[in-house]
């Protein structure tokens, strides 16, 4: 059965009239997006507007009040944080959500899809496999030559890096993440940019983000999750820096964004905001 | 790189040879009868100690209700033997014979059932594992699949372990009430109450306690171990990396538990009784003290800082009974204050150094690999 106002190709995700109130207040209302299979789909919005509710409501963190999350026949919403992860959803968290007295290979290996169970994780041997894949991970997220060192001693940046890389090894189908950039400097946010360029094949990708030069460098859709006008908190905050990017402002002022907006070009940036 | 984790080994194997050896040779060598007997009681609470270090060092999960645990294996000893010392023969002189003297006293006319398994010594032996562990099972399935933790879960513990002592105090017909299970004779019919018994009794407790050691070891150094450090630093990380968070936290309540239960019967074995007032809530705390001045991250460090605590106290209660619990509980801040990582802590961070600079100095081989692990300790100093 294919969900109601959709066509008949399969979407990779489907929220639909999602809805989650705390004590009354609706931090999402009747939300409904589809990503597709190997898409990057950025969501924005002001502070309080309820993206990162979004991607707790996906990742099974938070439990909404109304609505559907299907991803992949299964319902997301009926199910427990680690089968979601199990299913294939990663989830990485706006500050960076890594283990400080654990090392970078020990960071990862907890990560590597093996040994979940209490028994699996008593009997879990380090082989070969695991140990390629580690270094195979570290690489792509510039850390390998600092796998046997604390991840306490990492910068910032590159603590960003270490949890992108936990929730690569894990290999999700669907990739969720919070402010990736948020406090990087200008040369971490190039890397960064890059390596979701690597990492996104055979994926999607779910990004939140407040860096509109970031957003225009790597989405396809952005999707704007609040009924109210979506400029006014960005404006607020000044994370929005519209003199270099008209298009994707235009964009929101014209209020039509509400919703996915379709990106044309195939470069995966962000140009035909108009609408 | 690849040296680091030999060297580890090495030296967790030098530190569990240092401890089998004090315990197994020089203690014995060193100290009478009743010194001896008395360190074989401080060790059945480092069994408690080495469990909370897995538990709340590792797991993050501070249990203030470890007497409980301790309690539930002790009582299992305790009744076995008190039942074997309530043969018909030696109780004739009550009116129900057969039945602990105490049963008699409260007007029970029949062994209650939850009795009838400690008849025999080696159900005996399950039942004090696991009853503690299905009691830890539960309580952790309460509490950790609702997501209950840190200082809540410590309350609710606590408030357990004064439900225990409250509850064995006022069956007294089934428990033997505030004086707890006295008057033990024997295991098997093996006088436990002799010297000679007494010095045998102190090896096993302390090959049980190498056992739990290694058992803990084995646990940290797998990949569990390293959950544990995870989910202590981010729950939620974990748990969104796939893992059942409230298994590994049961997991570790669990382990905690069996571990208290073997050092509650051994201490029954050695001292011979078993009462409520090793249950509550002081002793409770006292041994998470004594986890928390040997360090609580390190699980030899545990068993040094029940040592050192019981003998400060044994020395100290002796001369200043009034000062002792004031003298406790300024150690216990001190350490917290001061020395957050305890005897461990001042050891790594003050005698290892030297250790290494001495052992530096004398591997001038290159091919040693405490050459190389000095040297790459130098070189990440630098």
């Amino acid at each position: 059965m294919t969900p109601i106002g959709t066509p008949a190709k399969e979407f990779l995700l489907s929220v639909e009239g999602l809805t989650v109130s705390f004590d009354g207040f609706k931090a999402v209302n009747d939300l409904s997006f589809y990503v597709d299979e190997n898409e990057i789909r950025v969501i924005i919005g002001p502070n309080g507007a309820g993206k990162t509710t979004v991607l707790d409501l996906i990742c099974g963190k938070t439990k909404s009040t109304a609505g559907s999350i299907r991803f992949r026949e299964k319902e997301l919403t009926k199910m427990s944080e680690s089968q979601i992860v199990l299913a294939g959803v990663g989830r990485k968290f706006q500050t960076p959500s890594i283990y400080d007295d654990l090392t970078i290979f020990e960071n990862l290996e907890i990560s590597y899809p093996k040994g979940r169970s209490v028994w699996g994780a008593l009997t879990f041997k380090r082989d070969q496999a695991v140990r390629d894949r580690v270094e195979e991970v570290a690489e792509l997220i510039f850390l390998k030559d600092r796998l046997h060192d604390n991840a306490a001693f990492l910068s910032h940046g590159q603590k960003q890096w270490l949890e992108i890389g936990m929730l690569l090894i894990q290999d999700p189908e669907l990739l969720m993440l919070d402010e990736p950039v948020a406090g990087m400097s200008v040369s971490e946010r190039i890397k960064t940019a890059e390596l979701l360029n690597t990492i996104i094949k055979n994926r999607s990708v779910l990004v939140i983000e407040h860096d509109m030069k970031f957003v225009e460098d790597i989405a396809h859709k952005v999707t704007v999750p609040s009924g109210q006008d979506p400029l006014g908190g960005l404006d607020g905050e000044g994370a929005v820096r519209p003199e270099g990017h008209r298009s994707l402002s235009r964009a929101l002022r014209s209020g039509r964004c509400w919703t996915s907006k379709t990106c044309t070009s195939p470069t995966a940036r962000a140009k035909s905001f108009t609408g | 790189m690849k040296t680091a984790p030999s060297y580890m080994d090495r030296k967790d194997l030098l530190a569990l040879a240092v401890v089998a050896a004090l315990l197994l040779v020089v203690f014995p060598l060193a100290l009478d009868g009743f010194r001896l007997n008395l360190v074989g009681k401080y060790l059945t609470y480092a069994f408690v100690a080495v469990g909370l270090v897995m538990c709340w060092g590792y797991g993050g999960i501070l249990s203030l209700g470890q007497g409980l645990f301790f309690g539930l294996g002790g009582y299992g000893m305790a009744m076995y033997l008190k039942l074997e010392a309530s043969s018909v023969e030696n109780t004739k002189i009550q009116s129900t014979p057969g039945i602990p003297d105490f049963m008699d006293w409260n007007q029970l006319t029949s062994l209650p059932w939850f009795w009838e398994p400690f008849h025999y010594f080696i159900p005996t032996l399950f039942l004090i594992v696991l009853v503690p562990v299905a009691f830890a099972l539960l309580i952790g399935s309460a509490m950790f699949k609702r997501r209950v933790s840190g200082v809540y879960f410590a309350i609710i513990t606590q408030a357990l372990a004064a439900i225990a002592t409250i509850l064995i105090i006022g069956q007294q017909g089934y428990t033997g009430g505030v004086n707890g299970i006295t008057d033990l004779r024997t295991l098997m019919g093996w006088d436990i109450r002799t010297d000679s018994a007494k010095f045998v009794l102190y090896f096993v407790n302390a090959v049980l306690l190498i056992g739990v050691v290694c058992c803990a070891m084995f646990v940290r150094d797998s990949k569990l171990g390293r959950i544990l450090v995870a989910m202590r630093e981010k729950e939620d990380r974990v748990r969104f990396s796939g893992y059942s968070v409230a298994n590994f936290q049961i997991f570790v309540f669990c382990l905690g538990a069996a571990f208290a239960a073997i050092g509650g019967a051994m201490f029954t074995l050695q001292v011979g009784f078993m009462s409520p007032s090793l249950v509550g809530i002081v002793p409770s705390i006292e041994m998470v003290i004594f986890c928390a001045v040997g360090g609580r991250l390190s699980i030899f460090g545990a068993i040094y800082g029940t040592l050192l605590v019981n003998y400060a106290k044994t020395s100290l209660s002796e001369s200043f009974p009034e000062l002792w619990l004031l003298g406790l509980g300024g150690l216990f801040i001190a350490v917290v204050l001061f020395f957050p990582n305890g005897l461990a802590g001042i050891w790594r961070d003050y005698v290892q150094p030297s250790i290494d600079r001495v052992f530096k100095l004398r591997s001038k081989d290159p091919t040693d690999p405490g050459h190389d692990v000095a040297k790459a300790a130098a070189a990440a100093a630098e």
